[in-house]
């Protein structure tokens, strides 16, 4: 306290980031990954963008907004919020079942890759349940492999508000 | 005596109440945060880097005199009354949106880094200001204003921006619903006179980029010393084009750049009392995200009329308008024996009722009755949630903790018992209608901790976290928890912790009719309700032997099974291992260097089967993929002395390189063919900051910094050679791609402190 090493908020290190580093260094580096990340190394977001780290009452994770990872996780990304006529139940229930919100190695922060991360829950018969090897994008050049994966069909995958919306894919 | 107060309301505050209801500490606004979080244009992003080894910091900005400026001790301590300015020029090959893609690193006048604090001479009120990257897209700027024991108010405005790429090309002629494409075109390919190809040419380039505006404004007021009453509204701007696919059927899924225009409101308004011993705080949250464009209407690039088959054009729902409204309550009480019960509810009530668009636009195809005009979806969530420590004699301390988290879905049924696929076909629906899933959790948690053998503490601690659904395939689920962790503290030089977590997650209620309903595999299990049990191991030691050197280890091992999941996610692991040096000393240097590295697995099972039950049913058509991911990142930094009385430097670099494989199996002689692996995917960034100042006179120093930024990517899904090789133009798509760069950016400035 008497020797702070930041501008603001008296902390042992001159950045906030530097500070969670010291024991939570997993999900710092995290945020350092190169494809996919929260703004954090690019300074517009910090840890405290979503945690308190002197407490929550009212949220896990020390999150500081709202009464679940759902609701700290759209006090941003509202649109996700919904509710929708047609609900994805992980998106309900937890971002976290496919998101990392620390940043992660697969495009939009997914804990692995598509299609790999659907057919963990989709088992049904014909393309929910094919490999899609590298046949799949050299020969029969799947549109379920490249780009956004099975969200290029599947667009709403959060949620949809259309009556066909079912599937999600309108 | 009353800021004194304050402050130690405010500590109390700080640790109990998430909503900032603060007497009287300078509002915790997030701007306050990252503006701190970037103390210096150069300063490493390394997780790692260690306490910067220059002279103690000089007082707090609101002991800083307001007459006149501080001349700093170090040329890259910040001041209250500084700004720079200079000019910014990069060179860039390969992908600048890549490198830009949550910033603006534009050559041009730069103007940041200002920051600018008044304080009256009696104390009784405190003014700052910063502003960075003046007219840039990620410009920021922060005012607070405080009357010492009156109120706070504070403000800030960022802007984020994100930059897809500078790769993108679309045949749409329209840039907001309804997406157009050229009539003739969409014909002559509809007639067979042309193909797919046809729209390359008519696909001009775009940069692809949205961008967030956030405002905020908060006040906190203080009536009495016992009171807090506060105030905040947000309004963001999400404006731009997101990557986003549509479909007209297998096998043809047309790329877009949808357009977006969203605007979210939140009204936050609470009031806090307290008197030391008890707290009580009610608050209301108010959030309405509006989006006017939440339907998407979008031409089909095979072709231009609607048929019975096909349509000419497409249409989707987009994300509602909604809203939020939640009402909470929460405070805490101290009892005896250095007891205190905090607890805290709320009454969330969420509605989206945006008018329903039709089944379909396809005019060729009979429209379907709406089940009502709009989606009345509503949810009340409900949470609560009371903890209790204690530490009723020196060597043990106890925390329990009680939540209840109810998501009640109060949206009425809609019987939809079709639909239109693609705006193609009429389809059956296998549900006849939405599924109303409603969740609830109650979660349990004690740990008792023993610090009789000081400077150890050992703790052992319970939870039980129970769920309930519905319309899962489990009715329940219950978990047992058991955590065992041991720390050191208060020794010389040495921290230590270790933590173990086991747990157990066992379903009941199963109802596999769900599965089938959805033509799934009866067996399979989705993996965030399934059985489950987890091993995880975590362990930190931070050593300072003297006072010069600092050396940290930590690692971490884990293992997720899935046990009774025939079909969906068997396994998951982790590794991780960091190692970390620090060093400073009395001459200024300072220099330290990281490494981590991270192991992740996962294994899957799926069957690959049409729905005959010969091939359904057939195990020998099962298969594997097994998923890897590794990281490695280093991290080093170097700050030497000063270079005579008047200049310093800073450098750093980061290395990061992150590895991904993916290994198909299936059964040995079985029907399915030997699968072709995929390539490895990989990722390789390199950082390399260059921060030198030289001061020029007491109040005027230059600052040159250089960056440079090597970026490696291959992603088979994302290559130039699959997107405009291989899926374009069989799919019409953005041309949206991973392509490396490599950027060199210098900053010339001046600093001047007034």
């Amino acid at each position: 306290m008497h020797s702070p090493k930041s501008v603001e908020h008296q902390l042992v290190k001159p950045t906030q980031t530097q500070v969670c580093a010291t024991c939570h260094r997993l999900e710092v580096t995290k945020t350092e990954r190169a494809v996919a990340h929260m703004p954090v190394r690019e300074g517009a977001m910090s840890c405290t963008s979503c945690h308190n780290p002197h407490g929550s009452i009212s949220n896990v994770k020390l999150l500081k907004t709202g009464s679940s990872v759902v609701e700290q996780c759209t006090s941003c990304h509202a649109e996700m919020r919904g509710p929708m006529l047609w609900e994805h139940e992980p998106v309900r229930e937890n971002c976290t079942t496919c998101h990392d919100p620390h940043g992660s190695s697969n495009d939009r922060m997914l804990v692995v890759r598509m299609p790999m991360l659907c057919q963990r829950c989709h088992v049904a018969s014909s393309h929910p349940s094919s490999i899609y090897d590298n046949n799949a994008i050299t020969v029969n050049k799947s549109n379920r492999m490249f780009g956004r994966s099975c969200v290029n069909c599947h667009s709403n995958i959060h949620g949809s508000n259309h009556p066909s919306g079912q599937f999600f894919m309108r | 005596m009353r800021r004194l107060l304050a402050a130690h309301l405010g500590c109390c505050l700080s640790l109990v109440a998430p909503v900032l209801v603060c007497a009287q500490t300078t509002a915790v606004a997030p701007s306050e945060t990252l503006t701190a979080s970037a103390p210096a244009p150069a300063a490493p992003a390394s997780p790692t880097a260690s306490v910067d080894p220059q002279p103690p910091a000089e007082a707090s900005p609101q002991a800083t005199p307001a007459a006149a400026p501080e001349e700093p001790k170090g040329l890259f301590e910040q001041t209250w009354h500084q700004f720079q300015i200079g000019g910014r020029f990069s060179s860039i090959n390969g992908d600048p949106a890549r490198f830009q893609r949550y910033q603006d690193m534009r050559d041009g006048l730069l103007f940041t880094d200002f920051r600018y604090a008044f304080e009256a001479p009696d104390g009784t009120s405190l003014f700052r200001a910063t502003a960075d990257n003046v007219g840039f897209r990620d410009q920021h700027y922060v005012a607070n204003y405080e009357r010492t024991g009156r109120f706070v108010v504070s403000g800030f405005w960022q802007g984020i921006p994100q930059f897809y790429s500078v790769d993108t090309a679309t045949p749409y002629t329209t840039t907001v619903s309804p997406l157009l494409l050229p009539d003739d075109t969409q014909l002559a390919i509809q007639n067979g006179q042309a193909t797919l190809s046809a729209w390359v040419p008519l696909a001009p380039q775009f940069d692809l980029m949205e961008r967030r505006d956030v405002g905020h404004v908060s006040f906190v007021a203080t009536p009495t010393v016992h009171l807090d009453v506060k105030g905040e509204f947000t309004s963001t701007h999400h404006v731009g084009g997101l990557p986003w696919g549509q479909s007209f059927g297998f096998g043809n899924n047309t790329e877009v750049a949808l357009p977006y225009d969203s605007r979210t409101n939140d009204l936050k308004l609470g009031t806090e009392w307290t008197n030391g011993h008890e707290m009580l705080r009610v608050a209301y949250d108010g959030s309405w995200f509006n989006n006017p464009g939440s339907t998407l209407v979008f031409d089909s690039p095979i072709r231009l009329t609607d048929s019975t088959s096909a349509p000419g054009r497409g249409q989707s729902a987009l994300w509602p308008s909604n809203s939020a409204q939640t009402i909470s309550a929460g405070g805490f009480a101290k009892f005896a024996h250095r007891t205190q019960l905090t607890g805290a509810l709320s009454f969330g009530f969420w509605n989206n009722n945006e008018p329903l668009d039709p089944f379909t636009i396809n005019s060729a195809l009979t429209q379907l009755p709406l089940p009502r005009a709009t989606a009345e979806a509503d949810a009340h969530v409900f949470s609560g949630n009371v903890n209790l420590v204690s530490r009723p004699k020196p060597d043990w301390q106890f925390t329990a903790r009680l939540r209840e988290y109810n998501y009640n879905n109060e949206t009425p049924a809609a019987a939809i018992p079709q639909y239109v696929s693609y705006d193609t076909s009429i389809s059956a629906s296998p549900t006849g209608g939405p599924l109303l899933f409603a969740h609830s959790t109650t979660t349990f948690g004690a740990d008792a901790t023993y610090t009789g053998f000081h400077p150890l503490a050992l703790t052992a601690g319970y939870g039980r976290n129970d769920n309930s659904y519905d319309f899962r395939t489990f009715a329940s689920t219950g978990e047992n928890v058991l955590r065992l962790s041991a720390d050191m503290f208060g020794s010389q030089g040495v921290t230590f912790r270790a933590k173990y977590e086991l747990a157990d997650r066992t379903g009941s209620g199963l109802d596999d009719s769900l599965l089938i309903t959805m033509g799934e595999q009866p067996d399979m299990r989705q993996y965030d309700i399934a059985d489950r049990t987890r091993n995880k191991f975590t362990g930190q030691v931070d050593f300072t032997p003297t006072e010069q050197w600092m050396f940290s280890l930590s690692g971490g091992l884990g293992k997720d099974n899935y046990p009774n999941s025939y079909f969906g996610l068997q396994d998951t692991t982790f590794r991780t291992f960091s190692a970390g040096v620090n060093y400073s000393d009395d001459t200024g240097l300072g220099v330290g260097g990281s490494y981590n590295f991270e192991r992740y697995g996962g294994l899957q099972q799926s069957r690959s089967a049409k729905s005959d039950p010969a091939q359904f049913n057939d195990p020998t058509r099962n298969w594997t993929a097994d998923s890897t991911e590794t990281v490695n990142y280093f991290s080093i930094y170097v700050t030497p002395p000063k270079f005579g009385p008047s200049t310093e430097a800073r450098v750093s670099y980061d290395f990061s390189y992150a590895e991904g494989t993916y290994l198909y199996t299936v059964v040995p002689g079985g029907p399915l063919p030997a699968p072709s692996q995929l390539p490895k995917v990989y990722n390789k960034l390199q950082q390399l900051h260059v921060d030198v100042r030289h001061r020029i006179t007491p109040k005027l120093a230059l600052a040159v910094t250089y960056l440079y930024e090597p970026f490696r990517v291959y992603d088979f899904a994302f290559d130039p050679s699959v997107i405009n090789g291989i899926a374009q133009p069989s799919s019409l798509v953005l041309g949206y791609v991973y392509r490396p760069y490599t950027a060199n950016s210098w900053t010339i400035s001046l600093r001047y402190l007034f």
